[in-house]
C-alpha cells in the first residue's frame, strides 16, 4: 500500500509542480518512460510473488532508466539511434508483457 | 543462463544459442527479487514511499511533456484557420464598405455637377470614361465560358487551371471582341491582376475558387469563332483533349457584368470658386 500512495503521490507531484524538461533531455524522455514501466511493472509483479523489496526496485529502476538512455544516446552518437531505440523499446516491451502476463495469471489465475 | 535450460538434463539443450526471446521472457522479472532477503527494517516504509515516489514524478512529468507537444500543432493549425476566416470576413466588410461609400461619393458628384452646363458636361465625359474603364456596371449578350479543372483521377496528379490559362483567355477575349469580361464576380479591368498565390488563382487579389466562369459582353456569334481561330482558343482545346481541363463556351443573353475596383483618386485640387 505504501508503494501505491508513494507512485500516486509522484504522480501528483509532477502535475503541481509542471518542471520543465531540459531541451537536450527531451528525446530520451520516451525511452526513459519505457524503461521505468519495465522496472514498475517488474515490481508490481515480485509484490505479488510475495518477493518485492525496494532497495532492488530502486536498483532496477535506475538503471534500466540509465542503461536505456545511455545505449539511445551511443546510438546518436555513432548514428543509429533510432534504430538502437527501436531496439531497446522491443527488449522492453517484450518484458513488460511477460510481467503483465504473469501478474494477470497472478490475479485471475487464468 | 545454461543452468536454466539443462536443468534435469545432463547437457545444454541444442537449440540453446537460439534463446534470445526466452531468456527476455524468463528474465522479466529481475532474479534479483528473488535472491534479496526481505530486510525488514524499521525505516521499510519510508524507504519505500520515497523509491515508488520518483517513477510517480517521472510519468507525471512524461504525460505532461506529451500533452504540451502533441496537440501544440493541431493548435497553431486551428488558430491559423480561425485567423484566415477573420480575416476574411474583415475582407468582405471592408469590401462593401468601399462600394457604399463610393456609390455616395458619385451620387454626391453627380448632384453637384449638375448645377452647371459646364459640370453637366463633365458628369457625361466621366460617364462615358468609367463605361471605357470598367467602372461601371454592364448589360448586355455575349459568351459564357467555363473552365474547371480536370476531374481527379486517383493515381495521377490532377490537372489544374493554371493563372496563365485564364490570362490568356481573357486576352483571347479581349482580342475577339469582348467589350467586358468577369471572372467569378470580378470585373477585369484594364489594371486587373490574375495571378496565383499557393494553389489558388486570385483575381483583383479576390481568390476565386474553380470551376471559372468567365462572362464575356459582346458579339455572341463572332466571340466563339474568332477565339477558336486564336492562339488562345487552340491553346485552351489543347489543354482541354490533352489534359481533361473543362472548357465550355455558350452564347448568353442579358449578363450582367458588376463595376470594376480601381479608379483610385491620384490628383485633386479644391474647385476654384
Amino acid at each position: 500500500m505504501i508503494a501505491v500512495i508513494g507512485l500516486a503521490a509522484g504522480v501528483v507531484l509532477g502535475l503541481i509542480l509542471h518542471p520543465d524538461v531540459p531541451l537536450w533531455l527531451q528525446p530520451y524522455l520516451p525511452i526513459a518512460i519505457v524503461a521505468a514501466l519495465d522496472a514498475l511493472f517488474g515490481a508490481l509483479r515480485a509484490r505479488l510473488e510475495g518477493t518485492f523489496d525496494e532497495k532492488v526496485f530502486a536498483v532496477s529502476f535506475v538503471s534500466n532508466t540509465v542503461i536505456a538512455a545511455v545505449i539511445v544516446l551511443l546510438g546518436d552518437l555513432i548514428g543509429v539511434g533510432s534504430q538502437l531505440s527501436t531496439a531497446v523499446v522491443v527488449v522492453l516491451g517484450i518484458r513488460i508483457f511477460a510481467n503483465v502476463a504473469a501478474i494477470r495469471r497472478k490475479l485471475f489465475h487464468a | 543462463m545454461d543452468d536454466l535450460h539443462s536443468a534435469g538434463m545432463g547437457r545444454a539443450r541444442p537449440d540453446a544459442s537460439m534463446s534470445l526471446l526466452d531468456d527476455i521472457t524468463a528474465t522479466a522479472l529481475d532474479p534479483a527479487y528473488a535472491t534479496a532477503k526481505g530486510t525488514r527494517t524499521r525505516h521499510t516504509g519510508l524507504a519505500t514511499f520515497v523509491v515508488l515516489l520518483v517513477p510517480g514524478l517521472l510519468l507525471a512529468i512524461a504525460v505532461v511533456h506529451a500533452q504540451r507537444g502533441a496537440p501544440a500543432l493541431a493548435r497553431q493549425h486551428g488558430q491559423l484557420v480561425r485567423a484566415i476566416h477573420d480575416r476574411e470576413h474583415t475582407a468582405d466588410r471592408l469590401r462593401r464598405q468601399t462600394a457604399a461609400l463610393r456609390a455616395d461619393v458619385a451620387g454626391l458628384r453627380r448632384e453637384r455637377l449638375a448645377h452647371s452646363r459646364r459640370g453637366r458636361a463633365a458628369e457625361r465625359d466621366l460617364t462615358t470614361a468609367a463605361r471605357g474603364a470598367a467602372l461601371s456596371a454592364a448589360t448586355g449578350d455575349g459568351v459564357r465560358v467555363t473552365v474547371d479543372d480536370a476531374p481527379a483521377r486517383s493515381g495521377q496528379p490532377q490537372a489544374r487551371v493554371y493563372d496563365r490559362d485564364l490570362q490568356t483567355l481573357v486576352n483571347g477575349l479581349w482580342a475577339a471582341g469582348a467589350t467586358g469580361i468577369e471572372v467569378n464576380g470580378q470585373r477585369i479591368t484594364s489594371t486587373t491582376a490574375i495571378r496565383e498565390a499557393g494553389s489558388s488563382i486570385l483575381v483583383d487579389f479576390c481568390p476565386v475558387s474553380p470551376p471559372y466562369r468567365l462572362d464575356a459582353l459582346g458579339d455572341p456569334d463572332a466571340i466563339p469563332a474568332r477565339l477558336a481561330d486564336s492562339t488562345a482558343g487552340r491553346r485552351m482545346n489543347t489543354l482541354a483533349n490533352g489534359f481533361g481541363i473543362r472548357y465550355d463556351m455558350h452564347s448568353a443573353d442579358d449578363l450582367r457584368l458588376p463595376a470594376g475596383s480601381g479608379g483610385t483618386l491620384r490628383y485633386a485640387r479644391t474647385a476654384a470658386r
